[in-house]
């Protein structure tokens, strides 16, 4: 009896978690080839020079952050992903200017960033890495950081399970 | 038209040089201490980063960008996204070269065209020599000749 509804309890977090991601559209082909293709260390095929790639890649951003900032249901997670290959890759300029964008599209709306990372809590070391580096980088103060945790360790703990909670708090808590 | 920048590292921070016409750059510059550009020759293009609206000229930031498969930390790993920037010191860096924005801005300004592979970009690190040569030790060649250094009880 216990276990049946322990089972109906886990299938029912399944069937909303798979609902909320059914829910949203999927990426546009080109940026998910190009994404794919980032991830594998090539250069995107769509783009005819390494010129133009790095351009293209400059778009993907600012596409993508434009979406996900207007609200379009997927984009902040797509947006969040490439600034896990951002970062994976060392791809030091895109790596800056999620240090620059990050924080502020969290101020605007961080129940979203943090349903992405509550379905894909793999995301979040790079995320709270990117929140980190905003205070003290390009001379931006460090002293936001401080009441940023305060006000933010309590949705972030109710948010995220507990070990992945933890390690981005004290990625917040730890300036550069 | 070819241009030439040489970046010359020494102890966490170096020296940018570019001469081109009457323009003559010799600026203190600095990067992330761990993200190194590994000592090379790659070519540069002048573009602007996109996702940057702090440029001097009120676009946005002008730069110079170092191609694809960059290595870096003299361990294999190669990355796209090096750029020479603007930056007041290290913060202003997850592994690009940055110094003032006006001395960016003059060199940029300089090259043309933008958008092109026609930028030489030397980053090499400045060896510290220390000390002298030693001595000539006498004591040692009085060794050789006697078999050793008499006892003085």
């Amino acid at each position: 009896m216990v276990l049946r509804r322990t089972g109906a309890v886990v299938g029912l977090c399944f069937a909303v978690s798979t609902a909320g991601a059914q829910d949203l559209p999927p990426p546009q082909p080109g940026d998910a080839v190009e994404m794919i293709e980032l991830m594998l260390g090539r250069v995107p095929s769509r783009h005819d020079s390494p010129l133009a790639a790095m351009h293209g890649l400059a778009d993907l951003y600012g596409r993508g952050l434009e979406q996900a900032r207007s609200g379009t249901p997927g984009a902040a997670g797509l947006w969040l992903l490439l600034g896990d290959v951002a970062l994976r890759s060392t791809d030091a300029g895109l790596t800056q200017s999620y240090a620059a964008d990050m924080l502020p599209l969290y101020r605007q709306q961080p129940d979203a960033i943090l349903l992405v990372l509550t379905d894909a809590p793999w995301l979040a070391p790079s995320t709270c890495h990117h929140l980190s580096a905003y205070f003290g980088s390009e001379d931006r103060p460090e002293d936001g950081r401080a009441p940023f945790l305060a006000s933010e360790t309590p949705r972030i703990a109710k948010a995220l399970p507990d070990p992945v909670a933890s390690a981005c708090l004290e990625a917040l808590a730890t300036p550069r | 038209m070819s241009y030439t920048i040489n970046v010359v590292r020494k102890n966490g921070t170096g020296i940018l040089t570019f001469k081109s016409g009457s323009i003559n750059i010799s600026e203190t510059c600095w990067w992330d201490q761990e993200v190194v550009i590994d000592a090379g020759s790659y070519t540069g293009y002048a573009t602007r980063m996109a996702n940057k609206t702090d440029g001097t000229d009120g676009g946005n930031r002008e730069a110079i960008w170092l191609g694809l498969k960059v290595p870096y930390n003299g361990n294999g790993g190669t990355a796209n996204g090096f750029f020479i920037h603007k930056g007041t010191s290290a913060s202003w860096s997850d592994g690009c070269i940055v110094l003032p924005g006006a001395k960016v801005y003059q060199m940029w300004s300089e090259i043309t065209p933008k958008e092109s592979g026609n930028i030489t970009v030397n980053i090499s690190d400045e060896s510290v020599e220390r000390g002298r040569p030693l001595d000539w030790d006498c004591t040692q060649h009085m060794h050789s000749m006697w078999g050793g250094m008499p006892a003085f009880d």
